[in-house]
């Protein structure tokens, strides 16, 4: 069962995800537990191994901006680093920093499991 | 004394072997001396004789060389001679034999000769007497001579004479021819010329010997041979080593020169022999050595003589030491056995005395010990030593009215007898704390922190109660041991009662005198406080009262007078009242200066404010001046210095009259430091003091005139007060006054700088302001923009209007308004104002505008007000000024940071939502609903596009749109919706959603025709804020 404390623990700025919920914790909970199983993160892995910069773009940007709202602050500024690079359409090897989103979302979800 | 004999013989012993050392030594020294004088003698008389005949050997040579120079020359004299002679010969000599003979005779006679004598072809001797045929007899060859020859002729036995020959020039003599020429010389003659005649007992001998060894003189060896020839007399002699007789025969043979040493018959020489120049003779030099030897043994005799003398005379003078030194010794011994002796006695007489004065010390001690418990004791009644380890207890002392069965020297188990005691005697009460202050334990403990522990107790003894004392203390000091534990104490029982009992009484009456003055000073305060409060409160009914009764108009002017009066009165009363209270604290000291940061400038103008009204009123001209960089902020007492200086002020305009003049001068004149002294002066044209009253102006209670007091209504407190509060401030304060013309008061006091930067406001929090300057003048608008950093204010620059006013766009769109716009009124193509103009048209009141000028504005003030700027802002730039003017302005529109624009309730209304991501969606939804709005989400733009498309007009109020998304994105939508063919397609709001606040990004929102552009994570207030806004315009424009 997912709490405060766990996810304070895991690095989350959950006054502030609360806060943007409007300090609804139940709306907070489900949002959050529905992060591991945003799509997104499979689109993003997959446009980024197709090289696909645009589209990789695209999925990391809008990552970013869901992981920001609910102040996810270890995946957010995972993605930020990624999106900032992409936005450049830097071109170079990004699987180390997808693991790390990937192994922080795989956290995140044994912490809502 | 036993010791003392042991001790003589000891020395006597000493005192043996030491003569038996000393002389054992001389005899050592002696034969050292004996044995090194005869072997140095020894050595010297070797080294002498090495020398000696080194030196022989030397002069022999040098003897022989120039011996043999001599018989050389002899030799050639005599050549020359014969070459003479022969040069002599005339032709007449040759005519005949007579002639010849004639001429033979007188050469003969001439030059000594034996002989003078011609050889012809045919060996004939031609001589002065005859012809001759003995021509072997010369030793020389006639017919081979090529120069001159010497040789010898024997004539028998030791009879020799020497020929001397040289060739001739074929003379001719009655037809015979003449060859050779030769003169005879006797040996004896030519030894004669050589100086070689020799005597005996000589040490030295010269010889010559033929190379076949024969001698000249025919003796040999110094006559010691008796043999004529060296050589053969040779080989009988005994050569030392390295010499041998063949050396000799065959130096002689090769005519080479050398030196040989030899025993002959017993006799010790040495020769040296040289080959004589021009012939084949040695000439040799003989030293018998003997007589070396002699000289030199005498020498050594000589030395080794002397060198005995001086041992023996040395031997004598260590001797004569060693007795001397022996002698002293023994004297010393015998003086030190002397004075051991009697120190000896002297010590064995001191030790007995030292002993008889300890014990009779100890005697003493132990009377005065006994006489000092006795007397410490005394004060005791019972005396106890106690051993805490064992628990037993001895008793030294107890007194006649003892309560149990212990008697002194006794011993007992103290832990039984002690508490035995506290059951029967202590009282209930104090019987807890005897028996924890006795265990051992806890004295231990207590001993630890204090020498002497006591407790002080009541018992009842006989019915009568008494304050009984037990006082403990370490019989050895807890530091004294190792284990720093007390192991035994020393316990004393005294009687307190009548001390005890004075000493509480005493304590009694100290505690009631200081309840008595507690209360005293607690009664004083309540009395001054209640005062203040308790006459105020009156006071301020009666100055309402009298106020209110005195607006009655239907008042006579007798009563309007006495109210007046009364008014005036209560005033005066109240001010006393508030003076006095102020002195009393001062008095008393419990005025305490604040070290406050404070606003000096406020400060300034709550006094500016109240005296300016005061002047006005009294129609007075009054002027503030200000120089020399008085900081906006110091750390002080502001309330104190305020009071001084209303004070002052307050003085100055009541003893002016209209129309006089009040002048507030403040001048920093000294900065040093963190502290700033500044100089405050106060000048009135009023009606002035004599002199005389100066002196006195600071005293308690003083005025010039006592009939003032009713016309000035005043204490004659505020100059007291003031100059109290001046001196607390270690500062100044003086005047100057003249009568009739004026005084003036000059204050000077020191304040610590304050390093403050920030503008306190309570108005508006400045972190949240944010300022557009707008300068055409980089230079000045960097200043503005550095000025404005340093208070913590967020402020951009915009170069010209046009970029100001593009700058002002995109706040506009992202919501985040400028609160304040600073122009520059001078810019090229667009001034100040033109800007302010469209400022106003295109945001309405959305930012305060303020003009920056360096110019009086005068001129343009009436357009710029109607034009909507809100103030003017003198250049150059200060954030005190600006944070002031924004704060005025926000003052005098009754507004807050911004200014509010109108809005609609977001309640009931539909908002779209355009937005991909769900959990995005789900927020902002829950955003929205916390005010009662209705949201419709779409999952991308085409989607939100139809939902748009399908819905009635109007149907929504306004729409979310991300900007990023799938298939259609945010610009595109927006874009299409405003295409639309629909009368809401251009007016419904559209509000951008974006993580993007680049300013491009909110220019494409804008151009594709969105109405604000808000950053993504959305502040729910600031979206409300927008919403609100957008919906009211949108729907009041429309209607």
């Amino acid at each position: 069962m997912i709490t405060l404390d766990a996810l304070k623990e895991y690095g989350a700025d959950t006054e502030k995800g609360l806060a943007m919920c409007m300090g609804n914790e139940a709306l907070y909970f489900r949002l959050v537990g529905s992060v591991p199983e945003e799509p997104r993160f499979a689109e993003l892995t997959a446009a980024i191994e197709k090289k696909d910069y645009d589209a990789a773009f695209e999925s990391a940007h809008a990552l970013k901006g869901v992981l920001g709202n609910l102040s996810l602050t270890p995946l957010y500024e995972k993605a930020s680093a990624i999106t900032e690079l992409l936005r450049k359409r830097t071109d170079m090897d990004y699987s180390g920093m997808i693991k790390e989103l990937t192994d922080a979302k795989d956290a995140l979800a044994k912490l809502c499991g | 004394m036993e010791y003392g004999k042991i001790k003589k013989v000891i020395d006597k012993e000493k005192k043996g072997s030491v003569v038996q050392a000393v002389v054992l030594g001389c005899l050592i020294v002696a034969v050292i001396l004996i044995v090194g004088t005869v072997w140095t003698g020894r050595s010297a008389s070797i080294d002498a004789e090495k020398a000696v005949r080194n030196v022989s050997l030397l002069y022999l040579d040098e003897l022989a060389g120039r011996r043999e120079q001599v018989v050389a020359s002899v030799i050639d004299d005599y050549i020359n001679d014969l070459d003479v002679a022969l040069g002599l010969i005339e032709k007449d000599d040759l005519s005949s034999l007579e002639n010849l003979q004639a001429y033979q005779s007188k050469m003969k006679q001439l030059y000594g000769l034996e002989k003078f004598a011609f050889i012809d072809e045919n060996g004939i001797i031609y001589t002065s007497r005859g012809t001759r045929n003995d021509l072997d007899q010369y030793g020389f060859d006639p017919y081979a001579l090529s120069g001159p020859s010497v040789s010898i002729k024997n004539n028998g036995s030791n009879d020799k004479s020497m020929i001397i020959a040289v060739p001739v020039d074929r003379l001719d003599l009655c037809g015979e021819t003449l060859i050779a020429c030769f003169m005879e010389i006797s040996m004896e003659h030519f030894l004669d010329d050589v100086s070689l005649q020799t005597g005996n007992n000589s040490t030295t001998f010269c010889n010559i010997y033929k190379s076949d060894g024969i001698s000249f003189t025919g003796l040999v060896l110094g006559g010691l041979s008796a043999e004529d020839n060296l050589l053969s007399a040779l080989e009988n002699a005994d050569f030392e080593e390295s010499y041998s007789c063949d050396t000799v025969k065959n130096d002689f043979k090769e005519h080479h020169a050398g030196v040989v040493s030899f025993t002959y018959n017993g006799i010790k020489e040495t020769l040296s022999y040289v080959p004589i120049h021009g012939t084949d003779w040695m000439l040799t030099y003989l030293i018998r050595e003997s007589v070396i030897s002699q000289q030199i043994d005498s020498i050594s005799r000589g030395i080794i003589m002397r060198s005995l003398i001086l041992s023996v005379i040395l031997a004598a003078a260590l001797l004569m030491i060693s007795v001397f030194m022996v002698i002293q010794t023994r004297k010393a011994v015998h003086l030190a056995s002397e004075q051991e002796t009697a120190e000896l006695m002297q010590q064995e007489l001191e030790e007995r005395i030292a002993l008889q004065d300890e014990l009779l010390e100890q005697e003493k001690l132990k009377t005065q010990q006994d006489n000092m418990i006795t007397a410490l004791a005394s004060d005791y009644r019972g005396v106890y030593y106690i051993d805490l380890d064992s628990g037993k207890a001895i008793c030294y002392r107890k007194d006649e009215l003892g309560t149990d069965d212990i008697a002194p020297g006794d011993e007992f188990d103290y832990r039984e007898k002690f508490s035995e005691y506290a059951e029967n005697y202590v009282l209930d009460e104090y019987r807890d704390e005897f028996l924890k202050y006795t265990d051992a334990g806890k004295i231990r403990d207590a001993l630890k922190e204090n020498s002497i522990i006591t407790l002080r107790y009541l018992v009842k003894k006989g019915g009568k109660e008494t304050y009984e004392m037990l006082r403990m203390a370490g019989v050895t000091h807890v530091d004294d041991r190792n284990d720093h534990v007390v192991h035994a104490v020393g316990a004393g029982f005294t009687d307190i009662d009548s001390e005890m009992r004075s000493s509480l009484a005493k304590n009694q009456a100290l505690s009631d005198a200081l309840k008595t003055a507690e209360e005293a000073s607690r009664a004083k305060t309540a009395f001054l406080s209640n005062m203040s409060h308790e006459i105020r409160t009156p006071m301020n009914a009666i100055i309402g009262l009298d106020s209110l009764a005195l607006r009655k108009d239907d008042l006579s002017s007798d009563t309007k007078e006495y109210l007046e009066k009364i008014g005036a009165s209560a005033r005066h009363l109240l001010g006393l009242i508030n003076d006095i209270l102020d002195m009393s604290r001062i008095e008393s000291g419990r005025i305490v200066l604040r070290k406050e940061e404070f606003s000096f400038r406020s400060m300034l103008e709550q006094i500016n404010t109240m005296v300016m009204s005061q002047c006005s009123e009294k129609g007075l001209k009054y002027e503030c001046r200000l120089t020399g960089g008085v900081a906006d902020y110091y750390i002080g007492d502001d309330m104190k210095l305020k009071q001084v200086l209303i004070n002052i002020l307050s003085n100055a305009i009541k003893f002016t009259e209209a129309p006089g003049e009040i002048t507030f001068d403040i001048e920093r004149t000294n900065v040093f430091d963190d502290q700033s002294t500044l100089k405050f002066v106060i000048k009135d044209t009023g009606i002035g003091m004599d002199k005389s009253f100066i002196p006195r102006i600071f005293d308690s209670f003083t005025q010039e005139d006592g009939s003032r007091f009713n016309k000035y209504g005043s204490t004659g407190l505020g100059m007291a007060i003031a100059k109290n509060i001046v001196e607390l401030m270690n500062g100044s304060i003086s005047v100057e006054s003249e009568k009739g013309a004026g005084t003036e008061f000059t204050v000077v006091i020191t304040l610590k700088n304050c390093e403050h930067s920030s503008f306190d406001s309570n108005y508006i929090n400045f972190n949240d302001l944010r300022i557009l300057v707008v300068d055409d003048e980089e230079v000045a608008a960097e200043h503005a923009k550095l000025v404005l950093d340093e208070a913590g204010i967020k402020c951009r620059i915009a170069l010209s209007g046009a970029e100001a006013l593009s700058m002002l766009e995109v706040a506009h769109t992202k919501q985040e308004h400028f609160n304040l716009v600073l122009l520059d009124w001078k810019m090229p193509e667009m001034d100040g104002l033109a800007v302010a103009k469209e400022i106003r048209k295109r945001y309405d009141n959305e930012t305060t505008v303020i003009i920056l000028t360096s110019f009086y504005w005068d001129e343009i003030m009436d357009e710029a007000l109607h034009i909507g700027v809100d103030s003017f802002l003198s250049k150059p730039l200060f954030a005190s000024n600006v944070i002031d003017e924004f704060e005025r302005i926000a003052r005098k529109n009754n507004m807050s940071l911004f200014k509010e624009k109108q809005r609609s309730e977001l309640k009931g209304k539909r908002i779209l939502l355009a937005e991909d991501m769900e959990i995005n969606a789900e927020i902002m939804k829950e955003v929205l609903s916390i005010k009662g709005a209705l949201t419709e989400h779409a999952a991308n733009g085409r989607i939100a596009l139809n939902m748009f498309k399908e819905q009635d007009e109007f149907y929504y109020d306004a729409v979310l749109m991300d900007v990023r998304m799938p298939e259609m994105d945010g610009l595109e939508t927006t874009e299409a919706i405003r295409a639309l063919d629909r009368r809401d397609a251009a007016t419904v709001p559209i509000i951008a959603l974006t993580a993007n606040a680049f300013d491009e990004d909110v220019q494409r929102s804008l151009q594709v025709g969105m109405n604000a552009h808000l950053s993504k994570p959305v502040e729910p207030e600031r979206l409300y804020q927008s919403l609100e806004e957008l919906i009211f315009e949108a729907q009041s424009g429309t209607a």
